[in-house]
């Protein structure tokens, strides 16, 4: 078994190979075989169009883009790209998918699996996960994405045990190979700007009172 | 030996086994400042003796340390991960940060989280002006609330005679949960379901009034922190939990000290 796998990575390991490939099941394939050999050579590519992403290692896991499936299936390469060996899953994803609703997903699962014992994870996982729908249905804008990549890191960080640490993974990898989707889907503009905003009622500011420094009274409508 | 018999005096909590025997003291850093502590100790325990302030929700001195809140995550050196000063014992030569930027905007959000995540009304609570959550909130700066509240549709239990359970008001730091089981003994309450559906039940989640093991004793109400239980016919002027009750009760029957 040692002669097997990779240096520092001996053996063979299994993998469960799902989603938009031709031959899905249970792979067995020696540690540091390429991602592009599993999932187009074994896997057999997408039935449909190009292969987006990678999702591996489950849902504590991160998406591999398409441009890196020459990443040798190891612990230290798989970790270098921002994912993880984990549970051996391999979810292949192609240009129909749509990342930001992988990235909700997953986040759907970890909120459902949080024990609720600590803060981070208990809160965390459903904030993030209403920010991700907001921004899915494109009711959300930079200021919301902007927190989503703080709440992230900081669940990250603080969580009790490997559940809340690793929750905001696919979010995090997604992010960052797939940065645009979000950011297409934000709200278009989030201030209109200028005259004829029906809703805003237009006060005349008396700018000698202004200066005067009476305030209130400068901007009462004459 | 001085130092040692000061160290010994100054009311540690620490197992029993072979406390009359000389304690060895560590020293460490925490900000920046030599301090000493004896073995055993743990981060929150020497950073408090010392003076120093780390802020805590879910520790109560008297209790079992339960690691839920992390409020008390310290920055330790040669250590990638944040740990629970609660929980982390001192150990020679350790250099410890607790008050770093990063530290003080995790413990901003952790509070909006608590107040995002329950419905706390302050200006109605019985505990306005003696919770800990609100002070916690003052100590770390929140002065706004920056994630969705999520409005959760909680209930409110009065059946018992003398206390009363809020679940809106409640952050599940099970301080209530460890009071009953390690101090009275009766493990009344405890936490049932997960995620955001935990919440503090009762026996078999069942009426508090109906209870058949609850005891009536008020430990649970001496933990609480907020005013999710509260004593019932008391007003705000007449709230006061005294936690520190809960603390004299353990070093009384634990360590046999009896003085406050």
């Amino acid at each position: 078994l040692q002669a097997l796998g990779a240096p520092g990575n001996a053996g063979t390991k299994v993998f469960c190979l799902t989603g938009k490939v031709l031959n899905t099941g249970l792979v067995e394939v020696p540690l540091g075989t390429s991602l592009r050999k599993i999932v187009e050579d074994i896997g057999g590519g997408a039935p449909d169009g190009q292969i987006k992403a990678v999702q591996t290692g489950g849902p504590s896991g991160g998406c591999i883009p398409a441009e890196l499936l020459d990443t040798p299936v190891d612990y230290e390469s798989l970790a270098k790209v921002g994912s993880i060996m984990g549970s051996g899953g391999m979810i292949v994803m192609d240009s129909s998918t749509n990342m930001v609703d992988v990235a909700r997903y997953f986040m759907e699962f970890c909120k459902e699996e949080s024990c609720g014992k600590c803060i981070p994870c208990r809160v965390g996982t459903v904030q993030m996960h209403r920010l991700l729908l907001r921004i899915l249905e494109g009711t959300a804008g930079p200021e919301e994405l902007q927190r989503l990549e703080k709440l992230c890191e900081m669940v990250r960080r603080t969580s009790l045990c490997g559940l809340g640490q690793t929750a905001p993974n696919p979010t995090i990898s997604t992010l960052r190979y797939f940065r645009h989707e979000y950011e297409e889907r934000l709200r278009p503009d989030p201030v209109p700007q200028g005259p004829g905003r029906p809703d805003l009622i237009p006060i005349p500011i008396n700018e000698q009172r202004l200066a005067g420094g009476v305030w209130m009274e400068a901007a009462k409508p004459r | 030996m001085r130092l040692l018999k000061n160290v010994e005096g100054a009311g540690f909590q620490l197992a029993q086994k072979g406390a009359r025997q000389p304690m060895t003291v560590l020293t460490l850093t925490i900000d920046g400042r030599l301090i000493s502590a004896p073995e055993g100790a743990t981060i929150l325990q020497a950073a408090r003796e010392a003076g120093m302030f780390i802020p805590t929700m879910c520790y109560l001195d008297g209790l079992s340390a339960h690691g839920g809140c992390r409020l008390c995550l310290v920055e330790i050196e040669r250590d990638f991960r944040l740990q629970p000063a609660c929980f982390v014992k001192v150990s020679e030569g350790m250099v410890v940060h607790t008050d770093t930027p990063e530290l003080r905007e995790y413990r901003r959000i952790l509070i909006e989280m608590l107040f995002a995540e329950g419905n706390h009304i302050c200006s109605v609570c019985v505990a306005n002006g003696s919770c800990e959550l609100q002070n916690a909130a003052m100590a770390v700066g929140m002065d706004h609330e920056s994630l969705d509240y999520q409005y959760p549709n909680c209930d409110v239990d009065i059946s018992h005679e003398r206390f009363g359970i809020d679940h809106n008001r409640c952050i599940l730091c099970t301080r209530c949960v460890r009071a009953c089981d390690e101090l009275e003994g009766a493990h009344t309450l405890d936490i049932a379901d997960r995620g955001t559906d935990a919440k503090v039940v009762i026996d078999m989640s069942q009426p508090w009034g109906e209870s058949q093991t609850c005891t009536s004793c008020g430990k649970c109400f001496m933990a609480c922190p907020t005013g999710a239980i509260f004593r019932k016919r008391s007003t705000v002027a007449e709230m006061d939990h005294g936690h520190a009750k809960l603390d004299y009760l353990f070093n009384a029957r634990e360590k046999q000290q009896w003085n406050i």
